[in-house]
Formats: structure tokens, C-alpha cells, sequence
């Protein structure tokens, strides 16, 4: 029905965004494109729906049809935008015009298409709700009133207003919680069966894919590397890699990064794009580029595929579980020398062993609970924590947005006084502490941030963001630049940043900067507040690993905060699950993942469960 | 962008070229524009180039000593306004929300004054000299740039760069002076580019009344001669009141093309726009 070759896109820059792009989709098909930031997966959902930025240049083919999308411009697009490619923009949930009623925007959308008479168009609303489960009466309500998920449905049924042939969704899942995210993914997947419509799904989630496209296709710096069934096995490194980066809630299966970063854009070298990442690089993949291979079903753009050599990325260094066999496929946890962090574990810390309880807590929190209140209401933001962090271990904080685990990272630093409880830092009692004494505490801590694009002063070289801590704890400027050097190696960034401004370095640098901010004032404990999540897929595992290594060899306690239970599950010691300020489980990660407490904790077990997926082949 | 660097350059040559006007014109003239040097209501000459008022004093001699005072008077009150701008919102930023309110206020207040008829008032009864009329017309201009101060620290507080500090124990001096005031202060320039040019077209205004120093020239003096005088009924307007008119244009335009460009340069949303 779709069929995309050759699809090249350059934008006004001069930079090319997606080069040589061969892509179909049939009825009744959900084809995923994968891939992480800068892949130029988003440049090919515009350029299908002449979206791309004005003076953009597209060569080669996309057909609906029959009917050529390459080369229309303005009036062109009528009668095929909405009507036969039905689109879900990315961020459609926030999209919706706040002051018009949901039933209203759909009723303009479908006389638009359909030119139909005003009943029409409301019978036609009606069962438009129907179909993407939503009850009639949402019609009268406004965007506000609407939860994310509820209101990314309504944007699935404007899509679906002009009963098009192919949907192309860009990132529908982002930005919600697991459970509404499948719940989502199943509406589409149903939706697909019922009417027969083609359609595209852009994420940068690819296991999540995996469990509801029928083919992926999978993107990297502006080239397709892969595309094939999405039960088969994955055969390019970097979809192995990429799949590998996931983490699992199995702890005996690996937690991989993939070293280095990708290109901003797709970069005319000579060779294969993905050599510098790649562990299999041999003469050839650095000299000339690889054109796509046939593998049985899947389509293969490297020169040397396969679905079992083992991957050597670098990984989290968890011990293998003895009794367990490594997973089939993947590569038995090995810490990997080119990492650097090959320290390992005891097993026994996995159960709060001798190194847990050793040495007197950092921090204790009992009975800590938080109550926002506003003019009008009050929102108890977190309520009955008792939480204790001893040196040499990793604490994760898991939770859904609005569960109250950012409150309990402000808590500790002393940014926000608890309404009840106790809070212990270092010995001591922050409760009477007021003014400098109070500030004195947090040169004791290290906060590190979920946004490394913000966190960091733009105007400020490296040498100077990391030696802040310093000057404000008014250490003597003799001592900052050893001390520098030292934070920045413990985290893991190269020294030769130093005198690098923010905006010269990728996420994950950014992020390993804001890591040996937070370790320069030699802190007793580290808060890592979703320090992983702003950053690209294939680089998290490495921040946990270095976080790992950081326990082990200078006894820092960490304080974990993510809203992945997976990411939990590999980086952490202990985990604690908070539910609307409630921390409803505690205990080691094995003990969440196989003995969840009913409720809160088991559906999110089973989410995770359902969102990662079938168990990769790749 | 092309168009708004044009702009801006305009503007600061012509300031540019007023300010030295103002600076050294004054010793070039043979003459300080207080004394009879013509006969009265003489046209231009090639002696004098926009002739004589209606006292024999030399027409171009007082337009070049007047710049001094339009510019004067706008230098004293943007530094005065944007000063206290700066001071009062930054600290309205920062202090508890009830002290905030308590000051914010007082700025609404401030700004719902009727400026034109208080400043005739204050004229009349303080006096007609250059420090007291920078003084009244800095105090009432201070308060809506103060809203805009107030405004920029509020948002630097939640930049993430900020909020880290605060998470490494820095006092809020220290996050005022490293992290705050980077951000604030580029929003100063418009401020004061702003205060500048109300500075001179009130004072402008004042002088046209006849509420300016008498004893100075000043180009809302000349005006107000010229009119008193009735340069209005005859062609003498050309040369007396027309030139004092103009200069005040092209000062006000000067720096409203300054200031539209350092905006523009500031404001990155604006910097995309165009």
C-alpha cells in the first residue's frame, strides 16, 4: 500500500537527514520505525506528510497507492493529509485546543473530510469515540478534564476522522505511564484488525514495538539498518545493541551500552555509519558503505550481520546468578574492559548483605511525609517513608510521575521541609537546622538532575561547573583543579573536557558532567533524580554502571530515582516502589519482581513485563 | 537579522555622532546662546546659520547647547530608573511572597499615576533645575521596568543551573550574583535605552510648557520661546522651532532603533522569528 524507496531528505542547512530510506507498509499492517535521537525517523514520518521545513530538498519515492507524496506542495496535499493518511503528531495529547470541547474538534474534522451535515457529523463523532474505547460523553468534556492517555485517544480518533488508509503515529506512548501505554498499543493493534488500516509507528521504545508490530524498521543516523518481522531475530549490532540497552527485570540477563555517540545527522562518511560504535568493525566497514543484504524475511544493512556472535558492548556489572543459565542469545554478563568498571558484587548485597548493614546509615528518613498546600486543596505528596542509605549501596526509588519520589530527593537535600517526620542526614537531624547550617548539609550531598541540557551553566567551561560545588563550599581554589580531575575520572568523562562549554557535548557527556559535579565535594551520598531518562537509550546503562562503580570502590550511597523498574532492577541494591506518595514495596529487586505485592506493585510488574516484550532474540 | 543589524547601527552612529555634538559642540561656538550676538528675529545667515530669536541670541548656538541637556537629562534618569528597577525587582524576586505582593503594588500604584499633569505639578513646585526634573521623572519611570526585572529573576529561579546551586548549598547571594543576574541583566539594556528616550520627550514636553530652566537653552525651551514669541505666525518656525523639533526625532529614533536591536539580539524567540 505504502511503499518508500530511496527516500533521501536533505534540510535547508545542507545537512542530510535520512539517506537512501526503502520502507513498505501494507492494509492491515503495523509497521514500527525505531530508532534513537537525531536517527531521522521523524524526518521520514514529515517528509510521507509534507511536513518538512520549507526549502527542504526530497528525492526518491513514497507512494500511497497510487498516488506519489514526494514533490507536492500546498493544495497539493488536500483530499491525502487527513483523509488518507491519518496523522497523530508527536505530543498530539498536549495538541488539542485547550478551550473548544473534544466533541467539537472532532465534528470539524469530520465535516471537514467528509463534508457532512452536522448530525451527521455527531453520529459519525459518536462512534469515532466508540472505536478508540472511549465512552460518548467525553465528546462534551475539554481537553484539561481528560487524563494523557484518554486525550492521546481522542487525537487517534481525529486521525481517524477521515477514514484514512495508513495512520502514521509519531511517538504515541511518549510521556505516559506503562500501564497506559499498553493499553494504548492495544487499541491500535485493534484498531488495525478491525479496519484493515496501514499503519506506522514512530518510537524510540523498540522493545515496546516488538510486542505489537507485525515488522520493524529500525533507523540509525538517517539510514535504515535493519527492517524484518518483528518476532525474528535481530542481526545488525546496532539493533542488538540496541535491544540490549533495554533493561530487563532479569537480572541474570545483561545490561548493555553501546559506547560513543551517534552523529548529530546523517554524515556523509565513506563507510558504514555505525563502525566507530560497532565491536565487530573489520577494514571494510570503515572504507566502503553497506548496502542492504537479504537475511530470510529481514533486510540487513551491514557487512557482516549475525544473530549470534556475541555483542562485547559494555556492560552493568551484576553478578550472574549461578543457577541460572545465561539467557539464550544474549551474552552472559561479563564486565567488559573497555568499560572500565569490571567491579562486581557479592551476591549476598543483593539481599541486604554484610556490606548493606555495614558502617553507620548516611541518611534515615522515618515516618517522612509531605503535604503540598495551595489556596484551595491540599495534595499529600508523600506519606509514612521510612528509608534508610548506608554507604556502598544503591537505593531505587521507583514510581510513576506525580508518585512523589522527585518530593523525597528534595527532602533530602533540604530544599523542602517535610510537613511530618524525621529526616537524618550524615547524623544529623535536618529538622532544627536553618539558614547556612542547613546549606552546610547538602556540601555533603550530591544532587544530580534529570536534564543535563539544562542543569549545566550554559556560559560556564566544564572546569568551572565542576569545581562549583567547591567554590560554594569555599574550599581553597588551590585544591579545585586536582579535585576536579579526580570527579571527572570517577565519573567517567575524559579529562580533556575541561575547558569544553555544555553545548560542545552530547547527553550523555553533559550527564557524566553533572555526575562529577555531584562527586567533587566528596559526598556521602548521591541523589540521582531520573538521571538517565532525558538520554539516549543506548548510553543509560553506562551512567548506572559508573553509578555501580561509585558504590563499590568509594562506598558512595546512591539514591536512585527512576520511574524504569527495569532500570531499577540492574542499578539497584533495594528498591522501593512508591505509589501516590506511598511507598508500597520495599525490598531487594528480586523479591519486587517475583513477589510484588498485590495491587500497585503487581500491575507494575506486569506492565513492565507485557512493555519489554517477548524475551529478545536478538 | 540583516535588516535589524541596519538598524541598530543607524542608531548608534546617529547617537554616536549627537553625543559628540554634545560634548565638544558647546567649545566650538563663539558664543554660550545667553547673549545678543544678531538683531533680533534675524533669518538665517551665512554668520548665523538658523538666525536669531527674538533677543538677538544665536538660534544654532542654543540647538547645539540644548543637546546637552536632552542628553543629559537622558543619561541621569536611565542610569537613576534602570538602578532602581534593577534593585527593586530583582529584590521583589527574591523576597517571600507577601513582601513580593507589598512591593508589586506600590509599582501598580506608581503606574496608574497620571505622569504628564504629576510632572507639571512637581516642576511648578520643586523648581525647574536638571538634577530635580532627572530626579521626578526617574521616579516614576523605574516601575515598569521593575515589573520586567521581577519578572526575569522568577524564571531564572526555576533554570535548572540554578536550582543545581541550590542543591549544592549556595546562599542566595551567591545564586543572585552567579546564576540570576546572567540572565537578568541582558534585560536591562532595553530598560535603560527605554528610559532614555521617555526621559527626553517628557522633559521635551515640560520645557514646551514653559516648566523648563530658563536660564539653559534646551530644545523644549526653543520651542517653547518660539511659540511664545510668535515665530508661529511668521516663516521664522522653519529655523527656530522646526531644528530643535527634528533633533529631538532623530535622538528618540536613534535610540529606538538601539534598542530594537539589542532586544532583538537578547530575545532568542524573536532572533527565530526573523
Amino acid at each position: 500500500m505504502l511503499t518508500v524507496t530511496d527516500l533521501t531528505v536533505v534540510y535547508p542547512t545542507g545537512q542530510p537527514a535520512a539517506r537512501g530510506v526503502d520502507l513498505t507498509v501494507a492494509a492491515g499492517e503495523i509497521v514500527a520505525l525505531a530508532g534513537e535521537t537525531g536517527s531521522g525517523k521523524s524526518t521520514v514520518a514529515k517528509a510521507l506528510l509534507g511536513l518538512l521545513p520549507a526549502g527542504s530538498t526530497v528525492t526518491g519515492s513514497a507512494r500511497l497507492d497510487d498516488v506519489e507524496l514526494v514533490d507536492r506542495t500546498g493544495r497539493d496535499w488536500y483530499g491525502i493529509r487527513g483523509s488518507r493518511i491519518g496523522i497523530v503528531p508527536q505530543g498530539a495529547m498536549t495538541g488539542l485546543n485547550p478551550v473548544r470541547r473534544v466533541g467539537d474538534q472532532l465534528v470539524e474534522i469530520v465535516r471537514l473530510h467528509t463534508g457532512a451535515s452536522r448530525p451527521a457529523a455527531i453520529a459519525r463523532t459518536v462512534d469515532l469515540l466508540g472505536r478508540v474505547r472511549l465512552p460518548a460523553a467525553t465528546a462534551h468534556a475539554y481537553p484539561h478534564q481528560l487524563s494523557g492517555g484518554q486525550r492521546q485517544r481522542v487525537a487517534i480518533a481525529l486521525a481517524l476522522a477521515g477514514e484514512p488508509r495508513l495512520v502514521v503515529a509519531d511517538e504515541p506512548t511518549t510521556g505516559l505511564d506503562l500501564v497506559t501505554q499498553n493499553h494504548l498499543l492495544d487499541l491500535l493493534v485493534d484498531l488495525r484488525t478491525r479496519s484493515q488500516v496501514g499503519m506506522l509507528i514512530i518510537s524510540h521504545d523498540l522493545p515496546a514495538l516488538r510486542g505489537v508490530a507485525d515488522r520493524i524498521a529500525v533507523m540509525y543516523a538517517g539510514t535504515l539498518v535493519e527492517s524484518g518481522p518483528a518476532t525474528g531475530a535481530a542481526h545488525h549490532p546496532y539493533t542488538r545493541g540496541l535491544l540490549a540497552a533495554t533493561p530487563s527485570l532479569r537480572r541474570d540477563v545483561a545490561w548493555t551500552s553501546i559506547p560513543g555517540t551517534a552523529p548529530a545527522r546523517a554524515e556523509l562518511t565513506p563507510g558504514c555509519s555505525f563502525a566507530a560504535r560497532c565491536p565487530w568493525t573489520s577494514g571494510t566497514c570503515h572504507t566502503d558503505r553497506p548496502s542492504p543484504v537479504a537475511l530470510g524475511p529481514a533486510v540487513v544493512t551491514c557487512h557482516q550481520p549475525s544473530a549470534d556472535r556475541p555483542l562485547l558492548f559494555p556492560t552493568v556489572a551484576v553478578p550472574p546468578a549461578p543457577a541460572v543459565p545465561p539467557a539464550q542469545g544474549r551474552q552472559p554478563a561479563s564486565p567488559d574492559p573497555g568499560a572500565g568498571h569490571g567491579g562486581t558484587r557479592s551476591p549476598e548485597a543483593d539481599h541486604g548483605g554484610p556490606r548493606a548493614g555495614s558502617g553507620a546509615p548516611v541518611a534515615v528518613l522515618t515516618g517522612v511525609g509531605h503535604v503540598y498546600r495551595s489556596r484551595h486543596r491540599r495534595t499529600t505528596a508523600l506519606a509514612g517513608v521510612d528509608l534508610r542509605l548506608s554507604p556502598g549501596t544503591i537505593l531505587g526509588v521507583v514510581g510513576e510521575s506525580g508518585s512523589g519520589k522527585s518530593t523525597l530527593g528534595q527532602i533530602l537535600l533540604g530544599l523542602l521541609r517535610p510537613t511530618t517526620g524525621r529526616v537524618e542526614v550524615a547524623g544529623t537531624d535536618l529538622s532544627p537546622l536553618r539558614g547556612r547550617r542547613l546549606r552546610a548539609v547538602r556540601h555533603r550531598l550530591g544532587f544530580v538532575a534529570q536534564d543535563p541540557y539544562t542543569t549545566l551553566h550554559p556560559a560556564m567551561p566544564v572546569a568551572d561547573l565542576v569545581a562549583e560545588p567547591l567554590r560554594i563550599a569555599g574550599v581553597p581554589a588551590r585544591l579545585h583543579p586536582d579535585r576536579v580531575r579526580r570527579a571527572l575520572h570517577l565519573a567517567g568523562a575524559p579529562a580533556d573536557l575541561l575547558d569544553s562549554r555544555p553545548d560542545q557535548l552530547s547527553g550523555g557527556q553533559r550527564q557524566r558532567v553533572a555526575i562529577a559535579r555531584a562527586l567533587v565535594g566528596e559526598p556521602v551520598l548521591l541523589i540521582a533524580d531520573e538521571a538517565t531518562s532525558m538520554l539516549d537509550v543506548s548510553t543509560r546503562a553506562g551512567i548506572a554502571s559508573t553509578l555501580r562503580h561509585l558504590a563499590d570502590t568509594i562506598g558512595l550511597a546512591v539514591l536512585f530515582i527512576t520511574h524504569d523498574l527495569g532500570e531499577a532492577v540492574q542499578a539497584c541494591d533495594r528498591i522501593v516502589v512508591l505509589h501516590e506518595g506511598v511507598p508500597v514495596q520495599q525490598g531487594p529487586p528480586r523479591d519486587v519482581i517475583d513477589r510484588p505485592r498485590p495491587g500497585y506493585p503487581a500491575d507494575l510488574v506486569a506492565a513492565a513485563h507485557r512493555h519489554l516484550g517477548p524475551d529478545p532474540v536478538g | 537579522m540583516r535588516a535589524g543589524r541596519v538598524a541598530g547601527g543607524t542608531g548608534i552612529v546617529l547617537l554616536g555622532a549627537l553625543a559628540v555634538v554634545a560634548a565638544v559642540g558647546p567649545w566650538l561656538l563663539g558664543t554660550d546662546g545667553r547673549e545678543r550676538v544678531a538683531r533680533p528675529y534675524a533669518p538665517p545667515s551665512a554668520e548665523h546659520w538658523l538666525g536669531a530669536d527674538d533677543l538677538g541670541r544665536d538660534l544654532f548656538a542654543q540647538l547645539v547647547i540644548g543637546a546637552r541637556g536632552s542628553l543629559g537629562i537622558a543619561l541621569l534618569v536611565a542610569v537613576a530608573a534602570t538602578t532602581v528597577a534593577a534593585l527593586v525587582g530583582g529584590l521583589a524576586g527574591l523576597v517571600p511572597p507577601w513582601a513580593s505582593a507589598l512591593v508589586m503594588r506600590s509599582v501598580d500604584l506608581i503606574l496608574a499615576l497620571p505622569f504628564l499633569p504629576l510632572l507639571i505639578l512637581a516642576a511648578a513646585f520643586l523648581g525647574p533645575s536638571l538634577g530635580v526634573r532627572a530626579v521626578v521623572v526617574a521616579a516614576l519611570l523605574w516601575a515598569g521596568p521593575a515589573r520586567l526585572v521581577r519578572a526575569g529573576v522568577l524564571a531564572a529561579w526555576s533554570r535548572g543551573h540554578l536550582q543545581a546551586a541550590r542543591a549544592m548549598g549556595a546562599s542566595a547571594w551567591y545564586l543572585l550574583w552567579r546564576h540570576a543576574s546572567p540572565v537578568v541583566a541582558p534585560l536591562l539594556v532595553p530598560v535603560f535605552v527605554r528610559a532614555a528616550m521617555t526621559a527626553i520627550v517628557l522633559d521635551a514636553s515640560l520645557a514646551f510648557l514653559g516648566l523648563g530652566d530658563p536660564t539653559l537653552p534646551s530644545w523644549g525651551t526653543m520651542i517653547h520661546w518660539a511659540s511664545v514669541r510668535g515665530a508661529m505666525l511668521t516663516d521664522a518656525w522653519l529655523w527656530w522651532a522646526l531644528p530643535p523639533g527634528l533633533a529631538i526625532v532623530a535622538t528618540v529614533t536613534a535610540l529606538a532603533l538601539v534598542g530594537v536591536a539589542t532586544e532583538d539580539r537578547l530575545n532568542p524567540t524573536l532572533r527565530q522569528a526573523r
